[in-house]
């Protein structure tokens, strides 16, 4: 065992650790897709009434029919991915890395993901990654040459420094770690923050840039004996079905 | 030949495994996705073949896991052998009569030694990064899941297998005849 590790760091089972990810990265990826598919049927067969109309509905579809139809869905929705990436990359003028998320970390609770592309593409540890529109998804925390991992904005050690669009452009933390929502602290208590301000990267930090989408104030609690007010946020999109990613680099 | 195909049978194996746990990570919802299927593994064959080559095993496991973990390389596998190690040393000589209870039992006490080890070592590391904040009631509350998720699958296989497997614990056959 301390042969592997001491190897490891010496660099020296490189090759074997790339052949490896090549193996088991595709698995991944299949079982990640699988898992959009089984979390939209069972949303969609919660209640009753709907199961029913469902049934009624996939009575009169053939099978071939729907497997192509959801086939075209997941292609439909990578292709606005895709769109929106451009449109940043057009607007903002910033050439992203476009990775592809291929799975979960397989023994962490953490809220990370692995992407397809690693540092042989470029990518480096520190660095922002976007979805869509420039809505900020994550940051990256690892980098191999094959593959990267990176740590979603609802992760409970993830922190980024936050503007909310308000007429005071009240600065705080947005922090993961609240379930489906994040939670943003450090709020002044003075600044009048209101349900539906939108909250993006203040531009504080070196690596992330200003202006970054984040997501929009869903309830505001301001304590009368805290010097802070704090607020709970609801992500720009749904980090737990983003399938690509646009890594921004930074300046050499 | 016999031990190529036991080497064929080993790879194969572990690959069938790993597929499971990719598959049980990803696919599954909250909180079935934190059953930790390679330790059950392992730990169902602690039960079944008594064999000194199980806590080996930890480190092909461990080496993939390393592959696609965020944490530092090597923390998952010294978790893993450590714990496994331990665990058949108590299963020998302190755990021995291998009822249902027991089984669940090791099956829980496993994951915790395997967690407190790698949190050990994650914190240290941490430490020395200074990074103090790293640690919140959320592990916690994973690592609980991991530990009550974890067992009741190793029970599960356990009693599914047990009418299956001639020579499941042949000191404890012995001791009924």
């Amino acid at each position: 065992m301390a042969g592997a590790i001491a190897f490891h760091y010496l660099g020296w089972l490189r090759g074997v650790e790339r052949g490896l990810r090549a193996i088991l990265t595709p698995i991944q990826q299949k079982m990640y897709s699988a898992s959009h598919s089984v979390s939209n049927n069972f949303r969609f067969l919660k209640s009753r009434s709907d199961y029913l109309a469902f049934a009624q509905h996939y009575d009169e579809m053939s099978t071939e029919l729907a497997t192509t139809t959801a086939q075209l869905k997941i292609a439909w929705a990578e292709n606005d991915q895709l769109r929106n990436l451009l449109h940043f990359q057009t607007a903002k003028k910033i050439n992203p890395i476009v990775a592809k998320v291929v799975g979960k970390e397989l023994d962490s609770p953490d809220q990370t993901v692995i992407l397809n592309r690693g540092g042989s593409d470029g990518v480096k540890i520190g660095e922002p990654a976007v979805a869509g529109d420039g809505v900020l998804v994550g940051k990256i925390i690892k980098v191999e040459p094959d593959i990267s991992i990176m740590r979603l904005t609802d992760d409970r050690a993830s922190r980024v420094g936050a503007t909310v669009l308000n007429h005071a452009a009240s600065m705080g933390v947005v922090e993961g770690g609240y379930g489906l929502s994040l939670g943003m602290s450090l709020i002044p208590r003075d600044d009048i923050v209101v349900v539906g301000d939108q909250i993006v990267t203040s531009g504080l930090e070196p690596v992330i840039p200003r202006g970054l989408l984040i997501g929009a104030v869903a309830v505001v609690e301001n304590e009368p004996y805290k010097p802070f007010q704090s607020a709970v946020v609801a992500p720009a999109v749904d980090l737990s079905k983003i399938t690509i990613v646009g890594v921004l680099p930074t300046a050499p | 030949m016999l031990n190529f195909l036991r080497f064929i049978t080993y790879i194969a194996g572990v690959l069938v495994v790993i597929l499971i746990h990719t598959t049980v990570i990803n696919v599954l919802p909250f909180p079935f996705n934190f059953m930790n299927v390679i330790f059950v593994t392992l730990m169902w064959l602690l039960f079944y073949t008594d064999s000194g080559a199980t806590p080996w095993l930890t480190l092909i496991f461990g080496f993939l896991l390393e592959l696609f973990s965020a944490s530092p390389f090597g923390f998952e596998m010294i978790g893993l052998f450590f714990s496994v190690a331990l665990i058949r040393w108590a299963l020998n000589t302190v755990l021995t009569n291998h009822s249902r209870a027991i089984v669940a039992f090791a099956g829980g006490a496993g994951i915790f030694c395997y967690r407190l080890i790698f949190y050990s070592l994650f914190g240290v590391y941490e430490l020395f990064h200074g990074n103090n904040d790293w640690f919140s009631a959320a592990i916690l509350a994973n690592v609980g899941w991991e530990i009550v998720l974890s067992a009741a699958a190793l029970l599960i296989a356990y009693v599914l297998s047990a009418p299956f497997i001639s020579r499941f614990n042949p000191k404890y056959i012995r001791a009924r005849l």
